[in-house]
């Protein structure tokens, strides 16, 4: 094995150790270990979201796509960019009041409770399972590859050591592992990415140097219709690219439960600008080198090595090394919470809740153990037999989870009269549509992104599928009409009211309503 | 009445005020009365096989009224009293349905932070049931809106009714 790949192996070792250093400690005291999360500020809680947003994405994904269609792959990093304030000033709070009022503490659950049918839940929690482990095959094959590239191991070997890397530090973390260790990996991506970004930059000229070489490739590579002026005239496509990831995070369930979760706006407030400031850092620089690999790596095989190739050709074999561990750490980051999160609904929303719903604690952490193997090994096969490209992966999951969950979440505060058909429909039509307009390459016909198809299905589907079956209940639009309001008290007074204690308000309010 | 296990108040009558009327200067707030909420609160020992040896304590709270479950960072101390001041809900949620709602609260909470292996074990240390005060507190905007709010004795954190 080279020097690279030993440094590789020991960095994913100082990895492990940070994660198991923190669940030695929390494990001293239970109670820290449990309530560990509790102490965390706004850079470690911004780290840890960006990290689990980003994923192997970004290193790979992103800069394949520049590669192919050149200055149009930046309307993707634009929505971007924009993505996680749009996300919270349109969801934020309307979303955690009523959440809190219908005290719901899944997204998935969150939904059942708004629109008040069992089955919001089962179709829910099926297109959210399958979409977050085809999610988790991504971070599979990025990892197979980063391995693949150090060490020089068979790709095939590559995924079975990197998986089994991700699957050990999954178990081992506990909360703060978890949240430290993304803290660290988010510090690399950033330097890493940036580092690369800063040489192979001034490498070429700067955006000058940048265009001018492009130019002479090809003049296309400038437009912002893309190479060959594939996507010319086509808004759809531009809007689709720009909204998939400027909106497309409302409809996460991995993302939207923090909405819910939101404990203190003053964390949430820092958590936030620190993590669009990161964005603002992170997302274009990607894009740029995926251009850069147009000029200095013209013949290479596999456009999503361009970052592992660019690294090997401006920095020497070490420090290459350590910053490619950064590719390790997108995925291991987004990998872990996604496997959690995916056995956690399917053992508590699926199989608890319909299949078996006496079932024990011992049972409950089998099946979420079991689901999480299964997905582990079904990723493994497709990622062995039939790997797809990073960036499709990631666009076909994030799309579909976006045109299915979108609409739903922005409906259930925006609109009184969305009900459960509606929802229904609205997923149904919105994760189909994006499916069948992907696998059928209908954006080229038609001029419309997958996405936005999907997104105008699934809004189609919430009108009109909310005009049949019952209407919403007194007790949901009293909610929706109380997490409409506006505050009634100062800015100071209102951040400091304690949203933990909503369900002994609601109690004590019915006591004194009883009793009067 | 007869006596009953409670948390002594630590923010007094006069402290609130102060407090509420620290962030709201414009708005005027008197305190109405005082509601002992009811609790469960359950202690255990939890051990599990996990990469590294996890054993300790853990405990958590159960809702008398609304069976919610929440971990409890600092283990409360209890008084036992006899309350003539005051009102007190008539409690929901029963002991036997409180226990499994504890123990299934407790698992999963450890089990989706601890990311378990095996099957952990949890063994209750103790069990009680008692009251925590909230003031309830009338509030007067000078929009003239008004409302009430209850403020907890204990940790002074506040949510409107």
């Amino acid at each position: 094995m080279s020097i690279d790949g030993i440094i590789f192996i020991i960095y994913l070792g100082i990895l492990l150790t940070i994660g198991l250093w923190f669940s030695r400690r929390s494990s001293a005291s239970t109670e820290q270990y449990l309530l560990g999360g509790r102490s965390l500020g706004p850079a470690v809680t911004a780290m840890t979201m960006q990290t689990t947003a980003m994923s192997g994405f970004m290193f790979m994904g992103a800069p394949a796509m520049a590669f192919k269609y050149g200055w149009y792959a930046i309307w993707y990093a634009i929505g971007d960019a924009g993505g996680s304030i749009i996300n919270l000033s349109v969801l934020g709070k309307r979303m955690r009041r009523m959440s809190e009022l219908l005290g719901a503490l899944s997204p998935i659950e969150y939904l059942e409770k708004r629109f008040e049918s069992p089955s919001v839940r089962v179709v829910g929690s099926i297109i959210s399972i399958v979409f977050l482990f085809g999610y988790v095959c991504a971070q599979f094959i990025a990892a197979g590859k980063a391995m693949s590239a150090l060490t020089g191991f068979t790709y095939e070997l590559s995924l079975l050591i990197g998986i089994s890397v991700i699957i050990i530090y999954t178990v081992a973390g506990g909360y703060l592992a978890v949240a430290y260790t993304s803290f660290v990996q988010g510090l690399i991506m950033v330097l890493g990415v940036v580092g690369i970004g800063v040489l192979a930059y001034f490498h070429i000229g700067g955006l000058t140097g940048l265009n001018v070489a492009l130019k002479a490739v090809d003049p296309t590579y400038l437009s912002i219709w893309g190479k060959d002026l594939a996507y010319y005239g086509q808004w759809g496509m531009v809007l689709g690219a720009i909204l998939i990831y400027s909106i497309g995070y409302m409809g996460l369930p991995h993302v939207v439960v923090r909405h819910m979760s939101m404990k203190s706006t003053k964390t949430v407030k820092g958590a936030v600008i620190i993590s669009a400031l990161w964005n603002q850092f992170f997302i274009f620089v990607p894009y740029i080198l995926g251009m850069i690999g147009i000029i200095l790596l013209p013949t290479i095989a596999d456009p999503e090595m361009i970052i592992t190739e660019l690294a090997y050709t401006l920095f020497p074999g070490i420090f290459a090394a350590l910053l490619l561990s950064a590719i390790m750490s997108a995925v291991m980051s987004t990998a872990d919470s996604i496997l959690m999160q995916a056995g956690s609904i399917l053992s508590r929303d699926v199989y608890q809740r319909f299949i078996n719903k006496d079932a024990s604690p011992k049972t409950m952490i089998l099946v979420s153990r079991l689901c999480i193997l299964l997905g582990g090994v079904v990723g493994v096969i497709v990622a062995i037999y039939e790997p797809p490209s990073v960036f499709a992966l990631v666009l076909f999951a994030f799309g579909t989870l976006g045109n299915a969950f979108l609409v739903p979440y922005v409906a259930s505060v925006y609109s009184k009269k969305a009900n459960y058909i509606g929802c229904l429909c609205a997923m149904i039509g919105g994760a189909a549509t994006n499916i069948i307009w992907t696998s059928m390459g209908l954006e080229t016909s038609t001029g419309l992104h997958p996405f936005l198809a999907g997104l105008l299905v699934s809004l189609l589907g919430m009108i009109i599928g909310s005009r049949f079956g019952r209407k919403p209940s007194d007790e949901i639009l009293i909610a929706f009409e109380q997490s409409r309001k506006r505050r009634v008290f100062s800015k100071d007074f209102d951040r400091n009211i304690t949203r933990d204690l909503a369900p002994e308000a609601s109690n004590v309010s019915k006591f004194l309503a009883d009793n009067k | 009445m007869s006596a009953i296990l409670l948390q002594e108040i630590e923010f007094t009558k006069e402290e609130v005020l102060q407090g509420l009327q620290q962030y709201e200067k414009e708005t005027y707030f008197q305190i109405q009365d005082i509601i002992y909420y009811p609790y469960y609160f359950f202690e255990y020992q939890v051990s599990a096989k996990s990469l590294l040896k996890f054993n300790g304590k853990a405990a958590c709270t159960i809702d008398g009224l609304g069976g919610r479950g929440a971990m409890v960072d600092v283990r409360p101390s209890f008084s036992r009293k006899k309350v003539e001041v005051g009102r007190f809900p008539e409690l929901v949620i029963g002991e036997e349905e409180a226990i499994v709602m504890a123990e299934r609260f407790i698992f999963d909470n450890a089990s989706s932070k601890a990311k378990f292996i095996t099957m952990p074990k949890i063994i209750e240390v103790q069990r009680n049931l008692f009251y925590r005060p909230f003031w309830i507190t009338d509030f007067k905007l000078d929009n003239k809106k008004s409302g009430q709010l209850i403020v907890d004795a204990i940790s002074g954190s506040y949510h409107p009714l």
